[in-house]
């Protein structure tokens, strides 16, 4: 039974999400915490800056959001190592709990997406069914004779502490660029791709205190352990 | 002139809310006279730390061999307690020397944190201080307290620390080194009258 492994996959996103308690100091302190992290990465430059919602960029592939009841980074394209993605969140993290002065976090998670591309949606969706997670009927079915465009399949596991969703999905994705009428030096953009995303969220399920928490420890464990299950998922053993 | 309709928040949030958010599990009632609690605080249940990091391998080294000290040195304080209720002082002192040693290695491991640094250094001189006197109950339940407590929070705060820090010294405890005092003494001057 052919599989897929992950690291024939392109690493497309990981983000860090921590969620607390409503943190109202924000409305007081957004200054403070925006004004910290602009020391050490004086190229961000702000997105939004609402009273519940601020957020910053660094360098087109880093997000920084703070709201009132949850903070997360998100990186697009990280390398393997995440690397970056650990020193980031390690700082982040320090001057947003110090800021908001938080204790506890109601829920920690981090949010892996993966994605291979094939030639078409059928294809991908071919070598989906072809791992053996999902049977799909052959034949002639509500009168529609077709190959299957579109499959997938989702699952949520969870104990008393942790727990992990794992959606792996055919997918169509589809960037549209249409310029302002005042720029003729820019082209219009219509780029189609697809292929198979994985997307793994793992996450806590009960309150975590804040002094238990160490961003880049949990982010290389989490990420270890999403590397090595995930295989099972993918049709491994 | 005070404007009846504002509402202060600080008045609203203290009625709803303790300053982590969460709403107080207990509230005191009055009635003919008497206080009576409603009913005991519940403790809150936070994701344990070998879940949040459960890995055997020592991909973090600090936090994982910290966690594997920390199992033997609760080893040691749970047979110094048991020692203790058998009367057995010489098995209890044992226990807690076999703690002590445990003690370097885990300041080794001190950059968890310096407030894991302080409580450690402080169980080490606590023990250190006590020499051959006879261990009680209250003197070990005071350093299996400081310890389970920094295994389910091995980054805790330095304010935290002091509190256990504090317990150490309330159950009878020493916990700075010995010289300490003297070094104090030439510091406030008081030496060199």
């Amino acid at each position: 039974m052919p599989k897929i492994d992950l690291s024939s996959f392109r690493f497309e996103r990981a983000a860090l999400e921590f969620r607390y308690d409503n943190a109202y100091a924000l409305w007081d302190r957004a200054g403070q915490i925006w004004s910290e992290a602009v020391e050490f990465w004086p190229s961000l430059i702000m997105g939004e800056a609402k009273p519940n919602v601020t957020s910053f960029t660094k360098d087109r592939n880093l997000e920084f959001h703070v709201q009132i009841e949850k903070a997360y980074v998100v990186e697009h394209r990280p390398p393997s190592n995440l690397k970056e993605f650990c020193e980031v969140n390690t700082v982040f993290f320090d001057i947003v709990r110090n800021a908001l002065h938080l204790r506890a976090l109601k829920r920690i998670g981090m949010r892996l997406h993966f994605f291979r591309v094939f030639k078409t949606q059928e294809e991908a969706s071919d070598a989906l069914i072809l791992t053996g997670m999902i049977k799909a009927p052959g034949g002639k079915h509500f009168n529609v004779d077709g190959p299957v465009k579109q499959s997938g399949y989702i699952f949520r596991m969870e104990d008393r502490d942790i727990g992990v969703c794992v959606k792996i999905d055919a997918v169509e994705r589809k960037v549209e660029f249409i310029p302002p009428p005042n720029t003729p030096e820019l082209e219009p953009q219509n780029i189609a791709e697809f292929g198979i995303m994985c997307d793994i969220d793992y996450y806590t399920c009960g309150p975590t205190l804040v002094n238990q928490f160490k961003p880049k420890d949990w982010i290389e464990h989490t990420h270890h352990l999403i590397k090595r299950d995930s295989k099972v998922f993918l049709g491994g053993t | 002139m005070a404007n009846d309709n504002v509402v202060r928040i600080d008045d609203y949030r203290d009625r709803t809310a303790g300053p982590t958010g969460f709403k107080p599990s207990d509230h005191v009632t009055q009635g003919s006279g008497e206080l009576r609690e409603t009913g005991p605080r519940e403790e809150a249940r936070y994701v344990p730390l070998k879940k949040l990091y459960p890995l055997g391998e020592t991909i973090t080294p600090d936090v994982q061999v910290v966690l594997k000290l920390l199992e033997e040195a609760e080893i040691n304080t749970t047979d110094g307690l048991n020692a203790v209720d058998e009367d057995d002082q010489v098995s209890a002192e044992i226990a807690m020397q076999h703690l002590k040693a445990l003690m370097p290695e885990l300041f080794c491991n001190r950059n968890v944190g310096d407030a894991f640094g302080s409580i450690i250094s402080s169980v080490f001189h606590a023990i250190q201080n006590h020499g051959s006197g006879e261990y009680d109950r209250p003197k070990i339940e005071a350093i299996g307290f400081a310890l389970r407590k920094l295994v389910d929070d091995p980054f805790l705060s330095y304010d935290d620390a002091m509190k256990l820090i504090d317990r150490l010294e309330e159950a009878g405890f020493t916990v700075e080194p010995s010289k300490f005092g003297v070094l104090a003494e030439v510091l406030d001057g008081q030496s060199l009258r």
